[in-house]
């Protein structure tokens, strides 16, 4: 074999040698690489269903609350349904007390007005009383000078 | 001249009431003496209510005992027939029917203003003041607090300081309270002759106690819209044995049989209305001698014994009153 031709051959096994060892770091590089999305994948896998888990909580909870909402709701409307109830009934027992007021006050003055008739009457009563005795006393003085006058002896 | 003041007391000769000549004599004394040093035109017209005639008259007694009485026509004197005790009289215990007799002289005052008090009454030095500076307004019915001074004091000297001496109360002195300014109220009621006419006197309807009548006054006053006001003095009473403060408390249980009738009457509940000729108006009357008269008796001057028309609540007496009025010639 002539020269040339190995020198040939022998830089054409050197480049296959650099080929081969490019190929070996590409492929080192790719299987690191792999590796590095492999491990990403992992965590966006995690972090899906980390959200998934979260979104169902989440939904779960809403729903909750919604349950809660309705619930508040329910109760403000009963309330307000009560106050409104409880205001109806109020004006009736403010108009009912009023008008037991009334009464009373006027029941009050005809009170007032009965008593004092009543003592009007017990005045005039007195007045009679005395008239009434008065003139017992004066029949008496009459009878008793009428008597004395006839000179009448039992 | 007019008096500015007629002041209008009653009483007689009998000791009614105990040692009452004594007591009127000290005290007409007194505020007649304290008047004229104040130069207040004033008449004194006292009633003599139904006198003993076996004794003398208490008219003559008095200016006998006080002669300055007699210098001006300051004293004037009624003299009341027995016979109208006995007609008017609605309750034999009552042997002095006060308030009739006052309205006698309230009818005859000739006085801007008629004070009707008792006689065993002071006048106080605030009360002359007043009267001084004729510092009085109408239809104000002015009450004045008494004073009730020690049973038994030396009154021989009486003076001021004698009078004014807290030492010399007998207990607390009374304060007036509103609204008819009650307690010993016959002892000083003051008013304008007009409103007293007005009001008609006091009540000749209800002869049946002597008690309250002059409280039932005030109320009539009130229901008739005048006012009743603290005069802002005292009058000063000395105590005595027969006073109505001392005698209550021995008829307590037994209060018809008091001579003073019952004091547990209506009297602040009903008014009166009184007949246009209340205070003996149609009663003649007769000259006796100077500044004196005598009231002779006539069935036309008294009022029936039974008017019960004339009894009325407070909130009717006007009506009655202006429908009287109304119906007048």
């Amino acid at each position: 074999m002539r020269a040339s031709r190995y020198e040939a051959a022998e830089r054409h096994a050197k480049k296959l040698e650099r080929r081969i060892a490019e190929l070996r770091a590409a492929r080192e590089a790719s299987r690191n690489d792999a590796k590095a999305w492999k491990g990403k994948v992992d965590e966006i896998a995690k972090a899906l269903r980390q959200s998934e888990h979260d979104k169902r909580r989440e939904v779960s909870e809403v729903a909750k609350l919604r349950a809660q909402v309705e619930k508040e709701r329910k109760r403000i409307h009963d309330h307000a349904e009560r106050d409104r109830r409880g205001d109806a009934m109020q004006k009736e027992h403010v108009a009912e007390l009023r008008a037991l007021n009334e009464r009373l006050g006027v029941t009050q003055r005809e009170l007032a007005v009965a008593r004092e008739s009543l003592m009007a009457v017990e005045v005039k009563l007195d007045i009679l009383e005395g008239a009434a005795n008065v003139l017992d006393v004066r029949t008496r003085d009459v009878i008793a000078r009428r008597d004395a006058r006839t000179d009448s002896a039992v | 001249m007019e008096p500015f003041i007629s002041i209008v007391l009653t009483g007689r000769n009998d000791e009614y009431g105990i040692d009452f000549r004594s007591r009127f004599l000290r005290t007409l004394g007194f505020n007649a003496r304290e008047l004229a040093a104040r130069a207040i035109p004033h008449e004194f017209i006292f009633i003599e209510w139904a006198p003993d005639a076996a004794r003398p008259l208490l008219i003559d007694v008095a200016l006998d005992a006080i002669p300055q009485l007699r210098d001006e026509p300051r004293f004037k004197g009624i003299v009341v027939d027995r016979l109208y005790q006995r007609a008017l009289s609605l309750n034999p215990k009552l042997e002095y029917l006060e308030f009739p007799a006052k309205n006698i002289g309230i009818r005859r005052a000739a006085g801007e203003y008629v004070l009707t008090s008792n006689c065993d009454v002071f006048l106080g030095r605030h009360i002359l003041g007043v009267l001084e500076q004729r510092a009085l307004e109408p239809r104000i019915v002015y009450r004045a607090a008494r004073h009730d001074l020690k049973m038994g004091i030396d009154l021989s000297h009486l003076d001021w300081d004698m009078l004014e001496d807290a030492r010399n109360l007998d207990g607390r002195a009374h304060v007036l309270k509103p609204p008819l300014m009650g307690g010993g109220t016959g002892d000083f009621l003051l008013l304008d002759r007009a409103s007293y006419h007005a009001l008609g006197g006091f009540n000749e309807i209800y002869r049946v106690a002597r008690i309250g009548i002059d409280q039932n006054f005030v109320v009539k006053a009130l229901s008739e819209g005048m006012t009743v006001r603290d005069i802002g003095g005292p009058v000063y009473h000395v105590n005595h044995h027969g006073s109505h403060r001392l005698t209550r408390q021995a008829y307590k249980g037994r209060e018809a049989e008091a001579f003073y009738g019952n004091i547990n009457w209506h009297s602040k509940s009903v008014v009166y209305v009184n007949r246009p000729t209340w205070g003996l108006d149609k009663a003649p009357e007769r000259s006796i001698g100077p500044g004196t008269s005598a009231l002779q008796f006539s069935w036309e001057a008294v009022p029936p014994l039974v008017d019960l028309d004339r009894i009325v609540m407070p909130s009717g007496s006007q009506s009655a009153v202006s429908a009287e009025t109304a119906h007048e010639p």
